[in-house]
């Protein structure tokens, strides 16, 4: 109650945030309710890319955008197929262990690279994205090189292998959920209310005795560890990866992604991932055509909403309160 | 007498520009002590050594006996040095009241997994630091706005919301940086007060830089002089007011003096 008090920006519509929760439900039921196994796909490709997506939000909370998001897609990716493919370990065990690699490599390059603000940081993780793929191609033993590895077993829950899409897309939905809820329990306690502190004020956040390094560098670990936790579903998924498959336009469609459904409320990467992704799939003769697409709904978005489509409703009530 | 705050042959030099020169002198306990100069005399970059923002490029600070140059502004705070800032610096999209709290909370801290995810700890830290919160937000009359977003606050309210957020960490000494800029007479009299006021009930001392010369001929204890990054000089408020040297850099030329 008392936080809930204090942070009105999370719980102020409630009314609004039920008929969001049911509208969310439905849409998550609509590939039963087709039966198409096409359908199926795009849903599991939706909570792929709102998971990874709500990585890079906590990112953005304290601040901060991070360009080299798809390259921590690509180390968990990684971390898992080669554990699972070359030392046996189980897909249950190679998914947590993938978003601590992703994580612990976070934690290394964040602490002298969060100094860097602004643009500075976004240049900055934009090279390690390109320097990501280029170290990977190099390794072919390891990343398979330019054909990157095929045939990557499917993901295996104790002994039960997940052949068809309705089944996958019951554990990614499971998935989403557990790391939405983690998010939602963070934002909402003591380390949320310093990410936002940071975010609004970095400098009187450190004046009031927050230590802002250590609260971004906790941001960028927990953000890339979902991204990495991430890569580990949709590699076992998909069935192949090479490193161009984390190369930087994977990095620039979550940001995409983030900024039209709204970089800073948790509901942002979730909006942003159902108008999104479907999108460009469902025109597949402009398949092609799909950065611009996003880039067109970008702009859209940054000249007329730039809260993000989640600020939306707020936006029409405002509106409405001022006109009557 | 190891002294409260002392500063002992502080200079920063910003490349080739030496903004302070060897600054001297001790904030004592319990007192108010009054720095002030011309603008870019250095006032603001020598609360900036003594905060840690910036690290000197000479000299050290001592609080309580404990060297503390060097330390990241956070570990400062903590050590009971709080500051507010020239600007009207909140947090602009919380509430008056989460602004004070994001303060308060630093006395209350949790372990490592209480941070990440709450629970029962975080609630309990939470509920302890709102005393502080409502005590602070009375003592500077932003009671009733409580609920308001900082943002949208006026400015005067801003300034003051910044004093609370400082006095929220609980501080042993108050670092007040030009905090009655921009007020009208009469608000620059009530905040007079308000300061003398804050000082007994929270047991502080003050340093406060402030070209309000009523104000700071008032509620003054000792006055340090800056001018051109050095120390001109220092005294009581009758012993700088006389002091043609000053009144040569700074009072003569002031509208304020008098
Ligand atoms: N971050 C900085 N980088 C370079 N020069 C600075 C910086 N901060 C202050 N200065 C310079 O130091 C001098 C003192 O500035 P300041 O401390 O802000 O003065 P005051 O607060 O007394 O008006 C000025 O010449 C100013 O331009
Ligand atoms: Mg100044």
């Amino acid at each position: 109650m008392s936080t809930v008090s204090t942070m009105p920006a999370t719980g102020r519509v409630s009314v609004g945030g039920a008929v969001f929760a049911i509208a969310l439900v439905v849409l998550a039921l609509v590939p039963w309710f087709t039966g198409s196994t096409f359908h199926f796909h795009i849903a599991i490709m939706v909570c792929l890319a709102a998971m990874a997506s709500a990585g890079l939000a906590t990112i953005a909370w304290v601040g901060q955008l991070s360009l080299a998001h798809g390259a921590f897609v690509g180390i968990g990716a990684y971390a898992s197929v080669l554990l699972v493919t070359r030392l046996g370990v189980p897909f249950l065990i190679a998914l947590p262990a993938s978003a601590i690699v992703a994580g612990a490599v976070a934690y290394l390059i964040g602490k002298p690279l969060l100094r860097l603000c602004g643009v500075y940081f976004v240049l900055i993780t934009f090279a390690l994205n390109e320097l990501f793929r280029l170290v990977m191609l190099e390794f072919p033993s390891v990343s398979g090189g330019s054909s990157g590895i095929a045939g990557i077993p499917k993901i295996s829950l104790f002994g039960i292998v997940l052949e068809h899409q309705p089944e996958v897309y019951v554990f990614t939905l499971v998935m989403l959920a557990f790391v939405m809820a983690l998010l939602w329990t963070i934002r909402n306690g003591p380390l949320g209310r310093r990410f936002a502190a940071v975010e609004e004020n970095l400098v009187l956040a450190e004046a009031s005795g927050i230590p802002t390094a250590r609260t971004q560098n906790a941001a960028f670990v927990i953000g890339s560890a979902i991204a990495g936790f991430t890569g580990a579903i949709m590699a076992h998924y998909i069935g192949f990866i090479s490193p161009e498959s984390f190369a930087f336009q994977l990095s620039v469609s979550y940001v995409i992604i983030l900024v039209t459904g709204g970089r800073l409320s948790l509901a942002g990467p979730l909006i942003g991932a159902i108008f999104l992704v479907p999108l460009p799939e469902f025109l597949r003769s402009a398949q092609q055509y799909q950065h611009i697409i996003y880039g067109v709904v970008l702009i859209l978005v940054l000249r007329f909403l730039p809260g993000g489509l989640a600020a939306l409703p707020r936006k029409l009530l405002g509106s409405e309160r001022s006109g009557g | 007498m190891s002294g409260f705050l002392k500063l002992n042959g502080l200079g920063k030099r910003f490349g080739g520009l030496a903004a302070l020169t060897d600054v001297t002198f001790e904030a004592t306990e319990g007192k108010v002590t009054g720095l002030i100069g011309p603008n870019g005399a250095g006032k603001t970059t020598c609360f900036n050594l003594l905060t840690g923002t910036f690290a000197p490029t000479a000299g050290k600070v001592l609080f309580q006996g404990k060297d503390i140059t060097g330390l990241p502004p956070h570990k400062v705070v903590e050590a009971g040095l709080a500051r507010t800032f020239q600007s009207a610096t909140t947090f602009p999209k919380a509430s008056v009241r989460e602004n004070i709290m994001r303060g308060a909370l630093l006395r209350h801290p949790l372990g490592p997994v209480a941070s990440i995810l709450g629970g029962a700890t975080a609630k309990r830290a939470v509920s302890r630091a709102e005393e502080t919160v409502v005590e602070v937000m009375d003592a500077l009359e932003l009671t009733p706005y409580a609920d308001r977003e900082a943002g949208t606050l006026a400015y005067g309210h801003q300034k003051r919301l910044g004093v609370a957020i400082g006095l929220a960490t609980r501080p042993r000494i108050l670092l007040l940086d030009e905090p009655a800029a921009g007020l009208n007479p009469d608000e620059v009299d009530r905040f007079g007060q308000m300061l003398t006021m804050l000082k007994e009930r929270f047991d502080l001392s003050m340093l406060i830089v402030e070209h309000h010369m009523r104000l700071i001929m008032r509620i003054c204890d000792h006055i340090v002089v800056l001018d051109h990054g050095e120390m001109i000089a220092e005294g009581s408020p009758a012993e700088i007011q006389k002091d043609p040297r000053v009144i040569e850099a700074y009072l003569g030329g002031d509208a304020h003096a008098g």
